[in-house]
C-alpha cells in the first residue's frame, strides 16, 4: 500500500512537471487587423472570445456558414466543410515536452525542421508556429487520389497565405 | 530531467500494474473477443522494423511519450504490424490480408515504415507517422477503438477522428467506420470510451481493415513550439500489458 502511495505521488509529480502552457506574443493591433475584426461575424467572434490565443482563419472563409467550432481556453479547432473535402485549422498553447527532455540525436533532428506541407494518409497538413503558439491546418478529401486539394499542396498553401487573426482573448 | 520522471513512472507501473514476469501477460487472463489464440504476448524492440526492407526505425528509443494511455482497441488481442509489408500487403508476401500470420505475435513497430511523408523524427526524414493495429480477427466493423485518454473530440473527417487529450496531445484514429461513430465533434470523452468500429474506411480509396493510430505532440524548442508525430510503440506496449492484466 505504502509502495503504491509513493508510486502515485511520484507519478503525480512527474505529470505536473511535464509540459505546460506557452506564452502568446500577440501582435500589435493595426488598422488592417481592426478592419478584419469588424468583418468577422459577431456570432463567430462570440464563440471564440474565451480562447486565449490568436484565432486564425483564412480570410476568404470568415463568413462561411458551414463551420464547426470546438473551443477551450488554450485551444481551438475549426472545421470548414467544402463539397467533398474538409479543412481543419487548430491552435494550441499547450506543450508536452521541452527539447532538453529528448535525446541529443532527436534534438538535432527537430531543430532541422522547417515549416512544411506534409502529406499524410491522403491528407495534406501544415504545422507551424506563430505568435509563440502552435497551429495546424489540414485538408482531407472524399476522393483522396483524384481531388487536387488532397493531391497537390496549392490549395492548402493558398489558404495558409490567407490566414488572419479573427479573434481571441488578449 | 523528465527522463527520470519516465523512469519513476516505469518503476511505478512495474510495481503497480505490470506482471513481475512478462510471461504472466497471458491472453488467457484477458477478455478475448473473436480470437481464441492463447499465445503469449511478445513484441520486437521499438524501432526494429519487419521486414528490414520496410525502413529504418528509431532503434533503442524506448521513451514513453504518452505515459499511462489506455490501449486504443477495446479488447485484446490486437496486433501491431505492417499492413503494407505484411502478407497480402502491397509490398508484402503474396496472400490474403486475413492470413493468420498477420494476426499473431510478436508485434513489430512500424512508425518509421517507408512512406513519402515528412517525419522529422525518423532517420530517413520520412515515414509512416503512426502505427497500424490489427484487431483480434479480420472481421470488419466488429471491434471498437476507444479513447486513449480523457479529452475532447476535436475533429471528425471523412475517415479520421482526432482526439485532443487533456494533456494537449492529439491522437488520430483512422479508418473507423463512419456510421459506427459513438462520438460527435466537440464531445468530451472519458479514457476508454468507445469511439467507433475499426474498418477499412479511407474515403473512396481501398485500404485494409486496421486502425492507424498516431500521436502528435508539441515540443518547446527554446520557447518556440514544434508539433511532431512521436513514436507511439513503447506507450502502446505499456498500455497493452496493462490491458492484458485487466487494468487498462
Ligand atoms: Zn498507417
Amino acid at each position: 500500500m505504502q509502495k503504491m502511495f509513493i508510486g502515485l505521488v511520484l507519478w503525480v509529480v512527474m505529470l505536473s512537471a511535464e509540459g505546460g502552457i506557452l506564452s502568446v506574443k500577440w501582435p500589435k493591433k493595426n488598422s488592417v487587423q481592426q478592419k478584419i475584426e469588424q468583418e468577422t461575424p459577431s456570432a463567430l467572434q462570440k464563440k471564440i472570445e474565451e480562447v486565449t490565443l490568436p484565432v486564425l482563419l483564412p480570410k476568404s472563409y470568415l463568413r462561411n456558414q458551414k463551420m464547426s467550432i470546438v473551443v477551450e481556453k488554450n485551444y481551438y479547432a475549426i472545421t470548414i466543410f467544402f463539397k467533398g473535402a474538409n479543412l481543419m485549422i487548430s491552435g494550441d498553447r499547450s506543450y508536452q515536452l521541452e527539447i532538453r527532455d529528448i535525446d541529443m540525436k532527436s534534438q538535432k533532428m527537430l531543430k532541422r525542421v522547417k515549416q512544411e506541407f506534409v502529406h499524410s494518409e491522403g491528407m495534406i497538413i501544415a504545422d507551424f508556429s506563430r505568435y509563440g503558439v502552435s497551429y495546424s491546418m489540414q485538408v482531407e478529401c472524399d476522393r483522396i487520389e483524384e481531388d487536387k486539394r488532397c493531391v497537390k499542396d496549392e490549395f492548402l498553401r493558398k489558404l495558409y497565405r490567407e490566414l488572419v487573426i479573427v479573434g481571441g482573448k488578449r | 530531467m523528465r527522463h527520470y520522471g519516465t523512469i519513476f513512472l516505469l518503476i511505478f507501473l512495474s510495481a503497480c500494474t505490470q506482471p513481475k514476469d512478462n510471461d504472466d501477460a497471458d491472453l488467457k487472463q484477458t477478455p478475448i473477443h473473436g480470437n481464441t489464440s492463447t499465445k503469449r504476448f511478445s513484441f520486437t524492440p521499438s524501432g526494429l522494423l519487419s521486414p528490414a526492407s520496410s525502413g529504418r526505425g528509431r532503434f533503442g528509443d524506448n521513451f514513453i511519450y504518452a505515459p499511462y494511455i489506455r490501449f486504443p482497441i477495446e479488447h485484446a488481442p490486437a496486433y501491431i504490424n505492417s499492413q503494407v509489408y505484411g502478407i497480402g500487403g502491397m509490398y508484402g508476401k503474396a496472400g490474403n490480408l486475413c492470413d493468420r500470420r498477420n494476426y499473431q505475435y510478436p508485434w513489430h513497430d512500424n512508425f518509421c515504415e517507408k512512406r513519402g511523408w515528412g517525419m522529422p523524427l525518423c532517420p530517413s526524414g520520412t515515414g509512416h507517422q503512426g502505427v497500424d493495429i490489427r484487431t483480434a480477427t479480420c472481421a470488419k466493423k466488429r471491434y471498437y477503438a476507444v479513447a486513449v485518454e480523457s479529452g475532447r473530440i476535436s475533429y471528425i473527417g471523412k475517415y479520421t477522428v482526432t482526439l485532443r487529450g487533456n494533456s494537449g496531445r492529439k491522437y488520430r484514429y483512422l479508418h473507423l467506420d463512419s456510421n459506427s461513430l459513438q462520438v460527435s465533434r466537440g464531445q468530451r470523452v472519458k479514457r476508454g470510451q468507445r469511439i467507433g468500429l475499426v474498418s477499412d474506411n479511407m474515403g473512396n480509396t481501398k485500404t485494409s481493415i486496421h486502425l492507424h493510430f498516431d500521436m502528435k505532440q508539441t515540443i518547446a524548442i527554446d520557447g518556440i513550439p514544434k508539433q511532431v508525430y512521436v513514436p507511439p510503440y513503447s506507450s502502446l506496449v505499456d498500455a497493452y500489458i496493462r490491458l492484458l492484466k485487466g487494468r487498462p
